[in-house]
């Protein structure tokens, strides 16, 4: 396996490719000029061949001609051969460099720093607009760089082969570009039209398709198909018109061209006439207006080609410099235990958030207790159990574990002391064992099974027909979203953990099996101090602390007993939730 | 020299289809004359259309002729033959922008036609339908499949029918003018065809694997962003990255030689016309020496060698393309055959009382997997069922039997005595009031979605459903209040707060029947425990269907019946279950008691 060295901080796009690529994209330019040259060449030898060989009958000049006219063809050959592997390897490697840069930035990211993308941009980023950028680099070494090499060497040989003549260029040569400059001015705006007409269709039958049943259970298809009839009918009506606007392109851009010619022949005959002209000439000079014309139209396409990278560039540039902050300090130190858990003071706010999510907690844990955190959502809960990893450290005050404060510790090794389970359930692609293996790479199938029964899930592995080796995550089979939250549990366990956290866990699990849980993992009680986020006061009430928070402050902390005495709010989520108390 | 370039299609959309994995049509005549159906009312366009590319297609080939006939005239004076040219050329910008032109209507019309049938055909499917079919997959039949579809049928038949017409064409001229000169001209056709087919096969079989590696790629790129969180929390950045160079490098390898071999069509082309153009040349000039032929001939065979060669390149990749969108055309097709919801004339349901029994109804999704066996119970008019049980245990079955989404394979589900086979869909639906766990918005006002149910409603009988269904507060917190825009699925509300729109919906609806599947399970305790008092009110009189996992929401239920994999193993009210001291008591006090 090739090792790319990691890109060095906060470099661009171009300096990227121009580091590293410099000398391979010269010298395939180089080549697509070579090609060019020697496409160039075949008219003006033709017209030599016609005018001198043939008009002053000397076959030894059309042979000779000839030959030169294959060579010039085979050197051709030769260089859109070269130009073609080199675009190839130079697009297809700066594409796999600029994908591992930004995915190394990327899980290189501190939380604070991926919090400033959403991850679905983070993820197009990575793969459409990495493809668009190669794809132009791939362009540009083909067919890209050669229309303006042709369309410059076209007008050059035109006025070479005759100077007079190539005077018609002065009128072509604007009137298409005004014909393209028309075309693009008036197709634009019609084209952004036309795809918000499709958004909008596109968004009616996703929600008809996803709400189905309401539709259904309120007996509005009749309003549905009014509301997409509209939608419909003006997709079409737009289309049309973008389409006919395009469809006088072409054929404006041939017509122009004709004429040309037609003016070029009544002009040559008049020439030829005083015996100032000869037709291969002419011949040569209607190649060369084709020619031209193929330049000029990719020219335009190459431009809208290059206007979709740059946005491309654009959007991976903000990954590439996206600027530093959250860093987190490591220390060195490392435990083989969790010790005490000690929060003092302790306040967080999420960057440009202008209230405090967490405020002024403080609390500690003695190893091997069960934390239960209770509060409505957004009561900072969720927050709290990120501090516990590290996602990010407190603005204010300090949390500390075996006596020192958290940044103390080797990150690495802290990291490995504990296991979150988020709410969101996320497996990866692999089988089953595969990301219970996450947990702790080296577990047993004994470890594995023992850490499923606890959470539940043994009795569903062993029902699928490959068992623990049935395929998961997204090309694989579909879990219930239940399904999938006991597998993170289990992944948990299996890392055996000092510290377990729970942040809402169950939240897709039907009362039945979180009570077959929350007994199951009674057994694991003072092995690991476990902490258990959760809005519902049942799941917490055996806990051997429990946090009680609002809107960020602590309104309370003790045993079910204590809270129930001494905290009215957690007694008023107990009595909205049903739970009798004595 | 109409010799058009169209580059922006040669250099995406062309290559592309040129060496995308071969789809090919299961039936293609039958799922031609079947599209036809769309086509028809466009017939007398198409034939105009016709016509009009079979004239320019005629024009087209006389023009390197009369060319040639220029160059040979030149110094003697051109005359007629210029007017010929410049008529020529005029006309065939004019036939081509007509064919472009009725081309975009054309195609836009039918493809019109087939969305409104496809979404027509959406009514009439049943929920079943939906339910085992990932919408990604009916999202793309109507998007990707439809364009594809209806645009490519239209410009691939002209697109065809205009290189057939180029092909044959240069050829007959070609072999008029010079036989001998032809030879020389074609020469290189062979070999085009030859090495072309070697490219595509060959791309092809790169192509599918770039595209499979891509694939790989990608979704490692998403679950690992995705999964942030997870990564970090488990210490695995270093892995999932070292998997990533893996597979990275793995890509690069092969697309480059993917790219590699598709990148050889273009200049082989060119190479090939260059040496035509050479054979053309030589072989002209020699004949030219020999007073065989013309120098004006020369010019004239090197544009109909170019027509010639060009079109027969083209094919390969309209056939493509062509296949590719009749394989389209019967992914669409296989929707609009699907089987349709029955709906026999029945009764049409009205103000009747509200009485539901369900006697020995079993039913499963797939057939040998019962998820309800026989399960029997009678709900008065204006009682509450409440339905409990593990997930799977067959709850919101009972739902969808109630509202026909589904139909029971056996027993019966009657409604006032009579089976609700017999009413007709739409007035059965419109007696029940369905708040759904997964609540669904659409885009549109507040007010526009809690109208949903009833058009008709007032400005303030709107209002007093939010203000009844606790959903004013927030409702009036929102930008614009009432008239705040809400998008797709309402994503900038919480779950909760959805909710609360889907029982303000409800409300507003007053119906004689109420179903309420995990209708709270989003909402916050506080807001529940307001919202209780609301939805007993709701509930009064009214028969009504309640499933909840927070048992203390269904204490007041008349009955509470316990399923347990589609069976009911307890029935009765709070109390009465409390003390048999089964499963509802065990897990009541697992929830409630401290």
């Amino acid at each position: 396996m090739p090792q790319r060295s990691p890109l060095s901080e906060s470099v661009s796009v171009v300096s990227l490719f121009w580091s590293r690529y410099r000398g391979l994209f010269i010298l395939g330019v180089s080549f697509v000029g070579v090609e060019a040259f020697c496409d160039l060449l075949q008219p003006t030898l033709l017209a030599r061949l016609i005018d001198e060989g043939v008009r002053q009958h000397r076959l030894d000049l059309v042979a000779h001609q000839g030959l030169f006219m294959l060579l010039i063809a085979g050197i051709g050959a030769g260089a859109a051969l070269i130009r073609n592997r080199l675009a190839s390897v130079v697009s297809q490697k700066f594409g796999a460099d600029l994908r591992s840069g930004l995915y190394r930035r990327v899980q290189g990211f501190t939380h604070r720093e991926y919090a400033g993308f959403e991850p679905s941009t983070l993820v197009t980023r990575l793969t459409n607009d990495v493809t668009q950028i190669q794809n132009f680099v791939n362009g540009i070494m083909r067919v890209f760089a050669k229309a303006p090499l042709l369309g410059v060497g076209a007008l050059v040989m035109a006025a070479l082969l005759n100077l007079k003549l190539s005077l018609i260029f002065l009128v072509v040569v604007p009137l298409v570009a005004l014909a393209g400059w028309w075309n693009a001015s008036r197709g634009f705006p019609l084209f952004r039209l036309v795809q918000k007409g499709v958004d909008r269709v596109n968004s009616l039958v996703r929600e008809v398709l996803r709400g189905i049943r309401v539709v259904k259970a309120f007996d509005q298809f009749a309003t549905e198909r009014k509301r997409f009839a509209e939608a419909n009918n003006d997709l079409s009506r737009t289309s049309t018109t973008a389409g006919r606007v395009v469809a006088l392109f072409n054929p404006l851009v041939s017509l122009i061209v004709n004429l040309a010619v037609v003016f070029l022949l009544s002009w040559g005959n008049a020439l030829a006439a005083r015996g100032q002209m000869e037709p291969g000439t002419i011949i040569a000079y209607v190649n060369y207006i084709t020619q031209i014309l193929f330049a000029l139209v990719m020219t335009g396409f190459v431009l809208m080609v290059f206007v979709r990278a740059k946005a491309s560039v654009e959007r991976v540039t903000e990954i590439l410099k996206a600027p530093r902050s959250g860093l987190l300090v490591t220390g060195t130190f490392q435990a083989k235990s969790l010790g005490k858990l000690e929060a003092r003071e302790l306040s967080f706010r999420f960057p440009e958030a202008e209230t405090w999510t967490l405020r002024g907690l403080s609390f500690t844990v003695d190893e091997g207790m069960t934390v239960g955190v209770l509060g409505a959502m957004g009561s900072g809960k969720s927050t709290l159990a990120r501090l516990l990893p590290r996602f990010f450290d407190p603005d204010e005050g300090v949390l500390q574990a075996g006596g020192r404060p958290l940044p103390d510790w080797d990150l690495g090794l802290w990291r490995q002391q504990l296991a979150w389970v988020p709410e969101k359930a996320v497996l990866f692609g692999g089988t089953i064992r595969e990301n219970l293996l996450w947990g702790r790479a080296d577990a047993k199938d004994q470890e594995l099974a023992q850490a499923c029964e606890i959470a539940q899930a043994l009795s569903f592995i062993e029902s699928f027909p490959s068992g623990w080796d049935t395929p998961v995550g997204q090309r694989g089979m579909t879990l219930s979203g239940g399904q999938k939250q006991r597998l993170t549990l289990a992944r948990a366990l299996v890392r055996r953990p000092s510290l377990l956290i729970l942040d809402d866990s169950f939240s897709a699990l039907d009362a039945w099996t979180e009570a077959q849980i929350l007994k199951a993992m009674k057994s694991l009680s003072g092995q690991m101090t476990i902490f258990q986020v959760s809005q519902k006061a049942s799941a917490v009430r055996q806990a051997d602390l429990i946090l009680v928070l609002e809107q960020g402050h602590l309104a309370g902390a003790g045993t079910h007993d204590q809270l129930v005495k001494a905290c009215p709010v957690y007694r008023e989520i107990l009595s909205s939730q049903g739970v009798t108390y004595v | 020299m109409s010799d058009r370039h169209h580059p922006s299609q040669s250099f995406t959309s062309r290559r592309d289809a040129r060496f995308a994995p071969p789809v090919t049509a299961k039936r293609p005549w039958q799922t031609l004359k079947r599209m036809s159906h769309w086509f028809k009312p466009q017939s007398r366009m198409m034939a105009f259309m016709a016509i009009v590319v079979l004239l320019d297609g005629l024009i087209v080939l006389t023009l390197p002729w009369l060319m040639g006939k220029s160059i040979d005239a030149l110094g003697r004076g051109l005359g007629w033959l210029l007017l010929a040219l410049l008529a020529g050329y005029l006309l065939d910008a004019l036939l081509n922008t007509t064919q472009q032109w009725t081309m975009a209507g054309l195609s836009q019309r039918v493809v019109a036609g087939l969305r409104t049938s496809l979404f027509a055909k959406l009514d009439r499917l049943p929920v079943a339908f939906f339910d085992f079919r990932p919408d990604g997959d009916l999202m793309s039949r109507f998007t990707n499949d439809i364009d594809a579809v209806s645009s490519a049928i239209a410009q691939s038949t002209t697109q065809l029918m205009s290189s057939v017409i180029a092909i044959v064409g240069s050829l007959t001229m070609m072999l008029l003018l010079s036989p001998l000169l032809t030879v020389a001209a074609l020469l290189g056709a062979p070999l085009v065809i030859v090495l072309s087919r070697v490219i595509t096969s060959r791309t092809r079989k790169l192509f599918q694997e770039q595209q499979r590696t891509l694939g790989l790629l990608n979704g490692h790129i998403e679950e690992t962003i995705t999964g942030f969180d997870i990564v970090k929390a488990f210490h695995r950045e270093e892995s999932v990255v070292q998997e990533f160079e893996r597979q990275n490098s793995r890509l690069a390898q092969i697309a480059v030689r993917a790219q590699t071999w598709a990148g050889l069509a273009m200049p082989l082309t060119n190479v090939i016309g260059n040496l035509s153009f050479v054979a053309v040349g030589v072989t002209g000039s020699w004949m030219a020496l020999q007073g065989w032929v013309t120098v004006g001939l020369i010019a004239s065979f090197l544009v109909y060698s170019r027509q010639f060669v060009r079109p027969i390149n083209d094919l390969a990749t309209i056939w493509n393309t062509l296949q590719a969108a009749l394989a389209g055309a019967e992914r669409v097709l296989e929707i609009m055959d699907e089987p349709e919801e029955a709906d026999v004339p029945g009764t049409v349901w009205q103000d009747g009382q509200g009485d539901v029994e369900f006697q020995n109804v079993s039913f499963s999704y797939v057939p040998g997997n019962p998820v309800l066996h026989e399960v029997n119970f009678h709900v008065p008019a204006g009682e509450t069922l409440a339905l409990v049980g593990a997930t799977g245990a067959g709850k919101t079955t009972v739902v969808n039997l109630l509202t026909r989404f589904y139909e029971a394979s056996e027993g019966k589900v009657l409604l006032d005595g009579q089976d609700v086979k017999a009413y007709t869909r739409s007035s059965l639906r419109k007696a029940f009031g369905v708040v759904l766990q997964d609540t669904f918005l659409f885009s549109g006002t507040v007010r526009d979605n809690l109208r949903y149910g009833c058009p008709d409603a007032t400005d303030e009988e709107v209002e007093k459903a939010g203000v009844l269904s606790h959903a004013d507060a927030f409702i009036r917190r929102l930008p614009h209040g009432y008239d705040t825009h809400l998008t797709e699925g309402g994503a900038q509300l919480s779950q909760g707060q959805r909710q609360l729109l889907a029982i303000a919906r409800v409300v507003l609806m007053d119906p004689p029947l109420l179903i309420l599947d995990e209708a709270t399970s989003n909402v916050d305790t506080r807001t529940e425990l307001q919202l209780q008092q609301a939805m007993l009110s709701l509930r009064k009189n009214r028969t009504s269907f309640v499933i909840a996992h927070r048992l203390s929401t269904i204490r007041e239920a008349h009955t509470i019946l316990v399923l347990d994999q589609g069976r009911v193993v307890e029935r009765g009210n709070h109390e009465q279950l409390l003390s048999v001291k089964g499963v509802y008591a065990r897990l009541y006090e697992s929830q409630t008691l401290a």
